[in-house]
């Protein structure tokens, strides 16, 4: 019940203070890890995520996201590729 | 015996422009040896399957040569490379019929839910040691990759796997930076959801 009524009332008391809601950090939660934001909107997310503790957790999941997939870069080539396609290539006139 | 100029390059030089598109053969297998690996890593997550992303490479390189008059150098040389091989590999899927596993439902199902600007869910930091210790991390990142829809899985791809800038992103796919932002943030959502599954646990 008192989360029910926290979640009637928090719109009208991020109005008041003029406090970004979670929705709107999460919608430029990119914009907030490139560092794209202005330093007046920014300065309002660090003050949301210094005290909602779920936004903080999702910010750290999301750029957790991000290492892991940077983490997935492959370094091998299938052996011999570049070879068989300056093969294929000189076969059709590109290099010799 | 010492050979001059275009010869000499090696991967990794800056790549010549002038001379690739004068149709010079040296200069076009510098372009072959410096940006085959990136390129096959591009086509392969594309296609998920290594022989048909070999074979769409090479036919990106030589589709490049035999269009060279085509490059009006509003981009980069690599830009125009990339939107090549992205366009054959996404038509080679198109004839697979090869459907991800997840369609643009799943991945709306798998973003935030917000009431009165709120999250729905709460939220837990994954533990590092957790993260760490995963096994096979690496693969259940791969395939959770795999499952996204094409769209999304080549904006992951460039963006945070090779790490390329938004703008050249957007040139390559022929959209604005604002879809390929858009389409980032939605992926990386519902990466982060396909994870937690597993770390979380």
């Amino acid at each position: 019940m008192k989360k029910h009524l926290m979640r009637m009332a928090a719109p009208m008391i991020r109005r008041l203070m003029g406090t970004p809601s979670c929705q709107e950090v999460n919608s430029f939660l990119m914009d907030y890890v490139d560092e794209t934001l202005d330093a007046e909107t920014s300065e309002r997310y660090r003050k949301h995520l210094g005290r909602c503790g779920t936004c903080t957790s999702y910010l750290e999941q999301y750029q957790d996201t991000i290492k892991l997939a940077r983490e997935c870069r492959d370094s091998e080539l299938p052996s011999d590729l570049v070879e068989h396609t300056l093969a294929f290539l000189k076969d059709r006139g590109v290099t010799s | 015996m010492a050979t001059k100029g275009k010869s000499t390059s090696q991967p990794g030089d800056p790549l010549d422009v002038e001379a690739l598109l004068a149709g010079d053969g040296a200069a076009f297998e510098q372009l072959v040896r410096q940006e085959s690996p990136r390129l096959f890593r591009v086509i392969n997550r594309v296609v998920n399957d290594e022989d048909e992303a070999a074979s769409l490479m090479q036919e990106t390189f030589l589709q490049a040569y035999q269009r060279l008059d085509t490059f009006r150098g509003e981009a980069k040389f690599t830009t125009w490379l990339y939107a090549i091989g992205i366009n054959l590999a996404r038509g080679s899927l198109r004839k697979s019929r090869r459907l991800s596993p997840l369609d643009e439902a799943a991945v709306e199902r798998m973003q935030p839910e917000f009431s009165g600007g709120m999250y729905v869910d709460h939220a837990e930091t994954w533990n590092p040691h957790r993260l760490a210790e995963l096994s096979q991390r690496r693969e259940l990142v791969h395939q959770a990759i795999a499952q996204l829809p094409e769209d999304y899985r080549v904006v992951v791809t460039l963006r945070d796997i090779e790490e390329i800038r938004t703008e050249e992103v957007a040139r390559m796919l022929d959209v604005s930076n604002g879809a390929v932002r858009v389409r980032l943030h939605r992926a990386r959502q519902a990466l982060r959801k396909l994870l937690d599954s597993h770390i979380s646990n």
